[in-house]
């Protein structure tokens, strides 16, 4: 698909010339932090509490160290609500820095405690796994013969 | 679009991004809460278009750029996390030692000469990034009302051969930022493998201010190219208002030695720099990294000045046993190393050997197409005046 001679579209796409509306259910957060330093083979971490984690969701947990690969993903097997305690299948592949307080009063106002952001939502766009050519959401205007923007 | 996840999403070796906006100009766009994840190329671009939001986004191991503006107008980035936005799968080439270009946040950065207007980009977190947390112009020299770009976060941030900067800014090629003066504002940086804020392009005066600098093994420096008005006397990189703090709590090689380690010296600041020529914000040369090794001539000219530094928690070695040094020459200038004007600069909680390490001249200097027969001596010429 090209939309003009400037853009290509490609192909595997979900291709947007006007508006498109998608709401997703909201969730609680968008990441919170590890109140406790996790290592390698752990099945467990805590989170803050009432974050509304469901079992399946799938969590992100960023690297602390200097390294930018060590991160983790995980898929939920249990959460604490009271608690913050979040059970996994899989072991954490790293160590991740946490702290039961925010480390702003040591840092200047900086919390270094590791991101735990939520990957999961109800509404999912899925590209497939071929030859490392999934799928688009491209959005650009198309211009009509009679030079109407659309 | 609210609250949707997408993943397996773009092309590789492609500009394909996941969610790709281009040539939009008509209409606003708003892309809020979503989810990018585990994609095979980028994970937003958005180029030629203008009026696009995207706040409170989640993206997650893209390749090898969360996101890109590109010749953009009115684009807001907003509360925004990149989590470990890693390499291509080919992303350096030990042959013809030609890097990629990448970072979490590429701000009209990507093409040379790049010219945006009226970009937003605030309150975002590059958690992990092969080369760059962000690359990003730099503001108007003065104007902390800025919003281009401000109360940032890079951490993490590492990458093949000798790359990791939490922010590289560069003067805007939209403005007169060259001839007069260019400064970057209100961002941090922690555990980045290089500075965790940079700069070393053309200009006469470059300024850091207000900024949070933790455990980076380079700390944080200025550099500039100036050749035609070397001897200026305006010339000047100019550091204000920086807490540079030494070793974090988060470990450097945890017990299950998984991590990738970094057993190495660190350093609180490298010295300001003037050299015929600088670098570009994506540099693309193995030869040319670190971002601040020198590759020109020195100039003769520049002066660095520090305004109510703060460097605070470094003792005397690192975790490791290896050296804390707050201030330290640098490996990769053996011309000339301006004179550093400290003015209330305070030390809190340093142990007395970390303060200063003066590198020898390196030995492989003395060649006659570098130094001569002798090494470069600036290592041996360095004012700190406090």
């Amino acid at each position: 698909m090209v939309y003009d001679n400037a853009i290509e579209a490609g192909n595997k796409l979900i291709a947007n010339v006007g508006t498109v509306s998608m709401y997703g259910k909201q969730r609680k957060f968008k990441f919170t932090r590890l109140t406790q330093s996790v290592n390698k083979g752990d099945k467990e971490f805590f989170v803050a509490p009432n974050l509304g984690i469901q079992t399946q969701d799938v969590l992100a947990i960023a690297p602390t160290g200097y390294f930018f690969e060590a991160s983790d993903e995980v898929v939920v097997e249990s959460y604490d609500e009271t608690t913050g305690k979040v059970t996994t299948l899989k072991g954490l592949d790293t160590y991740h820095f946490g702290s039961p307080a925010d480390t702003g009063s040591k840092y200047n106002g900086v919390d270094i405690r590791a991101e735990v952001a939520l990957l999961s939502r109800s509404i999912k766009i899925v590209g497939e796994d071929i030859e490392s050519w999934g799928a688009q959401i491209v959005t650009s205007d198309t211009v009509e013969s009679d030079l109407t923007v659309r | 679009m609210d609250n949707v996840e997408i993943y397996n999403a773009s092309q590789a070796n492609t500009e394909k991004a996941a969610i790709r906006i281009q040539g939009a100009t008509g209409k606003s766009h708003s892309i809020t809460n979503c989810a990018i994840h585990n994609g095979w190329a980028w994970g937003v671009n958005i180029a030629s278009s203008s009026n696009v939001l995207m706040k409170d986004n989640v993206v997650f191991r893209m390749k090898p750029f969360s996101f890109v503006v590109q010749t953009s107008r009115n684009i807001t980035l907003d509360s925004n996390i990149a989590i470990s936005t890693v390499p291509r799968e080919k992303d350096y080439d030990k042959i013809t030692k030609i890097v990629d270009k990448e970072a979490a946040f590429a701000i009209c950065s990507k093409k040379d000469n790049d010219r945006c207007s009226d970009i937003s980009v605030v309150n975002n977190i590059a958690a992990g990034a092969t080369y760059a947390g962000f690359i990003v112009p730099a503001h108007d020299c003065g104007d902390y009302e800025q919003k281009l770009f401000r109360d940032n976060i890079a951490h993490s941030v590492w990458g093949e051969p000798s790359l990791g900067l939490g922010a590289f800014f560069f003067p805007d090629p939209a403005k007169n930022h060259i001839t007069t003066c260019y400064e970057a504002s209100r961002f941090t940086a922690y555990k980045c493998m290089e500075q965790g804020a940079f700069m070393f392009m053309d200009g006469i005066q470059a300024k850091l201010t207000n900024m949070t600098m933790i455990d980076n093994r380079h700390g944080v420096g200025i550099q500039l190219a100036q050749k035609e008005n070397e001897y200026s006397e305006k010339i000047l990189m100019e550091y204000n208002d920086i807490i540079v703090y030494g070793d974090s709590e988060i470990l450097d090689c945890p017990a299950d030695k998984n991590d990738k380690c970094t057993k190495q010296n660190k350093v609180g600041v490298i010295p300001g720099a003037v050299a015929h020529g600088g670098k570009d914000p994506h540099i693309t040369g193995a030869s040319a990294l670190p971002p601040y090794k020198i590759k020109k001539d020195g100039s003769w000219g520049g002066k660095t000045v520090w305004n109510r530094m703060t460097f605070k928690d470094f003792k005397a070695t690192t975790p490791l046993g290896l050296k804390n040094s707050i201030i330290s020459t640098s490996k990769y200038q053996p011309d000339y190393t301006p004179t550093v004007t400290a003015k209330d600069t305070r030390f809190i909680n340093v142990h007395e050997d970390s303060v200063a390490y003066i590198r020898p001249p390196e030995p492989g200097w003395a060649n006659v197409k570098d130094c001569g027969d002798f090494p470069c001596t600036a290592p041996y010429n360095v004012l700190f005046k406090f």
